[in-house]
């Protein structure tokens, strides 16, 4: 009764605290070497600080404290009409903490995670829906990931995690007030007053594995729908060269970021002595997507004065709003397989050779229209190993790992074509690949 | 001290680690024809957006011929002992035209000669075919032609390649060359654009963008007024000075883009407007690719390292004579400041 309650505790406290959920780089490109170099399938074959993302369950698998911390960087070499649109790379540390422990005398674990951009925290941009963009990889993987989760292992053959995301969102407001010279502009006395906010996002993740005897596992993980908001406002108010008042305000609110929930299924097999064999499918709800459009209202009042306007000055009108195109995304199913084999096994050494590969589809219907969200279907074939030096000595009784990888990402060329003649974008090619590279070591005390 | 060795490398690789200024926006796709914004200051060497301004020249229906890189003549009208005359200036570096200093005068390469031509040319439009440049202009009996080895000395067609039609006197032509060989010539009535075809530049047949109709249809005419409440189109009351400049997309369709003046009620601004295939009308833009006043007309545009600069021209700001202006698409972008003015035309 205990265990079921401690359980279902752990459970319902991540999922009471956490209204919305998650978007970070890592879904792209993986959470440390292992996870990177076997295709992301993970889901029921983790247990390092990388289960703060693949499955908070795996937490409790950890067998003493670990820390871990690793580097990776993506580069992009992503083209439309054969030129390289230099998008940036995403590039920075990763790390992570397990602290394993019994409380109540259950097995429980306490885990962070964290993805450090080496260049920005977070990159927001608003951009007409009309501009061309790399949707999933301009842009929206640059951002700051820290998760925090807890785990239990109610029994042997189960356990059970969840926890908290963190990102944030902006809010800002410009105000300008004072006078406004049109006849002479350096003898305008003009205040500014800015005031920007960035607010706290939580989202949730919560996972279970099941072990089905020493060789096999299952593995049941739920990525909670998260979006960044962007939310700016402009007012300008003053007298322009004494002649009248204007009034103009703007309020903009996008979604510059958003991640549809996600459900991962995750198995793991072991079907003979040192080589496991690991594959999970991921249903991503892209339908969900709300498109990254900011939506506008603007209030513009500008009195003609007595006597109406002088000549050759002709005040401008109210703008008109911008009609925002509808975009419906299709679910995805995205399936990982990995294969690691244990190719040296001594007293003190193990060594290991990774693969594997991801297909992702591309959500994006085709850009016919006004809308050019760039995407193309993305293949990920990795490579990896690992060394792991067993008990090193007295001072450290668990463990050093070593891990590498390198995933190359290919999106196969593929033409977009225009159904309005006078598209100012027109017909293009887009394709390209990515080249995702970096090492983690991890040390068990 | 091991650790605090550790623990300083750390805090240094964390110090090398500042933001930079995001990219992800170089090189995307565009028909290269808009939205244009017009060229600062920065841009040019005399006053901007100007790149040709004389009172006395009175510039006016600018085409230009690539030469080489950002090098390229441009055939401007211009006003010259009381008549108007097609004279050739030249850049470097796609602005800074020689007589755009003031105290040179781009010489006169074509006037008004020939019985048919009456005493004024207009709206050249130049073509390099081969080895030779072809020079495409107005009068008053239609459209002539003028051949040059060199674009600098030209030689006419003794009669107009394609004549007026009854009441319909054609100016403001623009030609180009399909990739199949073919000439195309889309050229103005006034207040509709009309199209014809050739098979080697002088003899040319007119062409029908609607066969369903008896007459030969305009490829474009003007929009017409707005239904409701909406604001008059900019392009309400006619359509013309074409300028054509047909591609093979990306995905090997023929596609024909036309840059034009919009006449609007009061004003005039650029529009665009295309078509996939090598026939049929056009379907335009709802708002014009260039609009920064209300007397934009007569586009050429330039097109190089992935940008593309337009002149137009427009009326003088503060004085009441045609003047050339220049403007760049991607809007976003800049240009690198202007080398000097070209010192030979």
């Amino acid at each position: 009764m205990r265990r079921h309650l401690l359980a279902l505790t752990v459970l319902a406290g991540t999922l009471a605290a956490a209204p919305r959920a998650e978007a970070n780089p890592l879904d792209t490109f993986g959470f440390g070497s292992r996870g990177t170099a076997m295709g992301g399938a993970q889901a029921a074959d983790v247990s390092d600080y990388s289960a703060g993302y693949y499955n908070p369950a795996g937490l409790a698998r950890a067998r003493g404290v670990e820390i871990g911390i690793g580097y990776f960087r993506v580069d992009h070499f992503l083209k439309t009409n054969g030129n390289d649109n230099h998008v940036d790379p995403v590039k920075g540390l990763v790390g992570g903490v397990v602290v394993p422990g019994k409380l109540l005398g259950i097995p429980f674990a306490f885990g962070l995670a964290l993805h450090l951009p080496d260049d920005r925290i977070s990159r927001v941009r608003a951009l007409r829906q009309e501009q061309p963009r790399w949707e999933l990889f301009d842009n929206r993987n640059q951002r700051l990931y820290l998760a925090a989760n807890v785990a239990v292992s109610p029994w042997p053959w189960l356990q059970l995690g969840g926890g908290l995301s963190f990102m944030s969102s902006t809010e800002g407001r410009l105000d300008i007030t004072g006078s406004a010279n049109i006849f002479n502009a350096q003898q305008s006395q003009l205040r500014h007053e800015v005031d920007a906010t960035l607010t706290a996002v939580r989202y949730p993740q919560v996972g279970a594995r099941i072990a089905l005897g020493k060789r096999a596992a299952l593995a049941l993980v739920y990525r909670g729908q998260f979006s960044l908001a962007l939310d700016l406002r402009a007012r300008l108010y003053g007298d322009i060269s004494q002649l009248t008042t204007a009034y103009y305000a703007l309020q903009s609110d996008s979604v510059n970021a958003f991640l549809p929930q996600q459900v991962v299924f995750g198995s793991s097999w072991e079907p003979v002595d040192h080589v496991r064999v690991n594959a999970d499918l991921t249903w991503v709800q892209w339908s969900a997507y709300v498109a990254p459009v900011a939506h506008l209202d603007v209030d513009l009042s500008i009195p003609p004065p007595q006597g109406g306007w002088p000549a050759g000055i002709t005040p401008p009108s109210k703008p008109t709003s911008t009609a925002i195109e509808p975009l419906t995304l299709h679910d995805r199913v995205i399936p990982h397989v990995g294969v690691e084999w244990q190719f040296l096994d001594l007293p003190h050494w193990q060594a290991f050779a990774r693969g594997g590969y991801e297909y992702s589809k591309t959500p994006f219907p085709a850009q016919s229209g006004l809308t050019n969200y760039i995407d193309r279907d993305r293949h990920s074939f990795s490579l990896g190993a690992g060394v792991r030096w067993v008990h090193p000595g007295e001072v450290l009784a668990g463990d050093v790992r070593l891990d590498v990888h390198a995933q190359w990402s290919v999106l196969p060329e593929q033409i977009t074509t225009k159904t309005d003649p006078a598209d100012l974008v027109g017909d293009y090619s887009a394709g390209g690949h990515l080249w995702n590279v970096g090492l983690s070591t991890a040390v068990g005390f | 001290m091991r650790a605090r060795l550790l623990v300083a490398c750390l805090a240094l690789g964390a110090c090398a680690t500042l933001g930079t200024e995001g990219e992800g926006d170089v090189a995307l796709p565009t028909t290269g024809l808009g939205p244009f914004r017009k060229l600062a200051s920065a841009e040019l060497l005399g006053v901007a957006p100007y790149v040709l301004d004389d009172a006395a020249s009175q510039y006016r229906e600018p085409s230009a011929l690539p030469i080489s890189g950002t090098e390229l003549f441009l055939y401007v009208v211009a006003a010259r002992a009381g008549h108007d005359v097609i004279v050739r200036t030249h850049a470097t570096d796609g602005r800074s035209f020689f007589g755009g200093e003031g105290g040179q005068f781009p010489p006169t390469v074509l006037t008004a000669n020939l019985p048919w031509e009456g005493t004024e040319l207009s709206g050249p439009s130049a073509l390099r075919v081969g080895a030779e440049v072809r020079l495409y202009y107005a009068a008053a009996g239609g459209i002539g032609l003028a051949r040059s080895a060199d674009g600098r000395a030209f030689s006419k067609e003794n009669g107009p390649v394609l004549p007026n039609e009854g009441a319909t006197a054609w100016r403001a032509p623009s030609v180009a060359q399909l990739p199949d060989g073919r000439f195309r010539m889309f050229v103005s009535d006034g207040t509709s654009i009309f199209e014809a075809e050739s098979h080697d530049g002088v003899a040319w047949t007119r062409l029908d963008a609607d066969k369903a109709t008896a007459v030969l249809d305009p490829v474009l005419g003007p929009a017409g007024a707005s239904e409701g409440d909406a604001a008059a189109p900019f392009d309400a009351r006619g359509v013309t000075d074409p300028c054509l400049v047909p591609r093979v997309t990306a995905a090997g369709r023929l596609h024909f883009r036309v840059l034009y003046t919009g006449l609007g009620e009061g004003s005039t601004a650029i529009g665009f407007a295309a078509r996939y295939g090598d026939e049929g009308p056009l379907v335009r833009a709802a708002a014009p690719v260039f609009s920064a006043t209300t007397t934009q007309a007569a586009p050429t545009f330039f097109e190089v390292n992935g940008l593309t600069l337009m002149y137009v021209q427009d009326t003088r700001k503060g004085a009441a004579y045609p003047a050339l202006v220049g403007a760049l698409a991607p809007a976003t972008l800049a240009l690198p400041p202007p080398v000097a003015y070209a010192d030979t035309p």
